[in-house]
């Protein structure tokens, strides 16, 4: 029999009590503040869905090209963040692509006002907002003066599955 | 005095009992035998390097106002995406370490490295501000592993932890699924099939990301009541694993399997196919069987040249990004390796079927060796 010879026997509890501290500790401050790296947790997504009066709601991401000649085109968001992957669509756009005005944020107690750390992110350089656009602009084949990042609200049918609502949640416009 | 103390000595001899009975249990169900180990140490990181491996190279092309890392993380201590040369040489070092497990060379020493990399290059992917979780379980899996190195029948027990690495590995896996399991809990449970915690999942990833390949299309179809039973089967099934532990090896092997067909179900029905996670349940699917070691040198010396053609395969689109990487060859569209991602789940809830079925006829004609902590492997 090839098995270890402690497979049978038990750690002492003072291992027991660290294991379990180096595993608490981290979903502790994931519950009460937010997620550490690295830790032993495991994706939640506990968020819920409305789907009274046959319907459900859900966040669309949208951008937009703008340029001197005709119309604004719907860019194909996807594509513009590639290759990064589309996971990370969601948290590219909430930074507005890097070039958001306001890079401060405030880790709060969750459930609370309770603001426990006020920290100025690090926030684009000038040098790094100047690369980012002509990244962008390298990407779009220099057709646009700007971009509309648009987060919608979108309302469908729960059972045709058709689009039933468009309402715009938030409009961010970058010049590049 | 002695009056005080007797009822504290009785409570502390109590919970010392429960915690050693814990612990037997725990070991008793997730205790693997040492060839099952060493066969893990070939399967698992030559599964990693065809079908797994990320490749990361791409970071370095992304721009450095991107850089957006969660606060209490390693890549907070960084002010932007490293250079194209520290990927290249992380992942060739990945990619070797991995071949080196392979054929036993350092392998304790080579897993924990491989972790360390994945760690540090997995805390810049996740600088655009999301930890995405993915490489979780198979750098838990190739950290407890090597910590046992990898059932080596010569090895220290110098760097040896007080458990072996796949009992740490049960336990981490169980613990995740907490996590994962513990906020859904809260929420999800609601009694209200006005609401759906499974659909949260569906809507963003249905019309942003493109998740809408195999059953997806199909997803709002299913009646209220279904979708409320599905928000109460992936609390359950996430809340539970440390039961079944308990339960002993083969109430550990059905939770295992029935994973299994959770992740085919999501896989199908949301596109999520959380395809990592094979890492941390292979090793509990495997039957104990007798792995039996290659002696014949032109077996073992074609086996070697086969995989040193991997790792070449691997490593040459690290270097050179006009050659195609291995995975975008197998599979070139989403749909495939979605396919395969599927077809995976499935077969190995069929090896955790056949493991049980092989347990309760091999619990029948020796009950008392398959289910006492004394005896962790399965008669042979």
């Amino acid at each position: 029999m090839d098995t270890h010879k402690s497979a049978n026997t038990h750690p002492s509890i003072i291992f027991s009590i660290f294991l379990l501290i180096l595993l608490l500790f981290p979903f502790c401050l994931k519950l009460l503040l937010t997620e550490p790296y690295p830790a032993v947790i495991f994706p939640s997504g506990a968020g819920t869905v409305d789907l009274s009066d046959q319907s459900y709601n859900f966040t669309e991401y949208r951008v937009y090209g703008i340029s001197d000649q005709g119309p604004q085109q719907r860019i194909d968001i996807l594509k513009l963040i590639t290759p990064a992957h589309p996971q990370y669509l969601y948290q590219i756009f909430g930074n507005a692509f890097g070039l958001s005005a306001d890079p401060t944020k405030e880790l709060k107690l969750r459930g609370t006002d309770w603001t426990l750390l006020s920290y100025r992110q690090r926030g684009a350089t000038d040098t790094q907002r100047a690369e980012c656009k002509s990244w962008l602009n390298a990407r779009l084949e220099q057709r646009y003066q700007s971009l509309i990042l648009q987060k919608i609200i979108v309302t469908g049918d729960l059972k045709t599955r058709s689009r039933t609502n468009e309402q715009i949640d938030d409009t961010i416009e970058i010049t590049l | 005095m002695s009056k005080l103390t007797t009822p504290s000595k009785s409570l502390c001899k109590t919970l010392l009992g429960i915690h050693q009975w814990l612990w037997q249990r725990v070991i008793h169900s997730a205790s693997l035998s040492d060839s099952s180990l060493r066969f893990c140490r070939i399967l698992l990181p030559t599964l990693y390097l065809i079908f797994y491996m990320p490749d990361f190279t791409w970071i370095a092309s992304m721009p450095d106002a991107w850089y957006d890392p969660a606060p209490l993380s390693i890549g907070s201590l960084f002010s932007g995406f490293p250079p194209l040369i520290f990927f290249q040489l992380a992942q060739s070092a990945l990619i070797l370490s991995a071949f080196a497990i392979i054929i036993g060379f350092n392998a304790r020493r080579c897993g924990l490295l491989f972790c360390f990399l994945h760690v540090l290059i997995n805390s810049f992917e996740y600088g655009f501000g999301k930890i995405d979780h993915v490489a979780h379980v198979f750098t838990l899996c190739f950290f407890c592993l090597s910590c046992s190195n990898w059932g080596a029948a010569n090895q220290s027990n110098k760097y040896n932890l007080p458990i072996r690495g796949e009992v740490l590995l049960a336990l981490l896996v169980t613990f995740g699924m907490f996590t994962a399991g513990f906020e859904k809990a809260l929420r999800w449970i609601d009694f209200d099939t006005n609401t759906s915690g499974f659909l949260s999942w569906y809507f963003g990833g249905y019309n942003n990301l493109d998740r809408n390949e195999l059953l997806a299309p199909y997803l709002t179809q299913f009646p209220r009541l279904g979708l409320e039973l599905f928000d109460y089967a992936a609390v359950a099934f996430e809340l539970s694993p440390f039961l079944f532990l308990l339960l002993g090896k083969r109430a550990w092997t059905l939770w295992v399997t029935t994973a299994c067909c959770f992740h085919a179900g999501t896989t199908a029905l949301l596109n999520i196919s959380f395809c990592y996670q094979i890492f941390g349940y292979i090793p509990f699917l495997l039957p104990a069987l007798p792995y039996l070691q290659v002696t014949s040198h032109s077996i073992r010396r074609k086996w070697m040249l086969a995989l040193a053609l991997v790792a070449a395969c691997r490593l040459l689109p690290v270097w050179n990004e006009t050659v195609p990487l291995l995975p975008a060859i197998l599979f070139p569209s989403g749909l495939a390796r979605l396919s395969l991602d599927f077809c995976i789940w499935l077969l190995l809830a069929a090896v955790g079927l056949y493991k049980l079925n092989y347990m309760s006829l091999a619990g029948k004609t020796a009950p008392a060796q398959s289910n006492t902590p004394e005896s962790p492997n399965l008669p042979k």
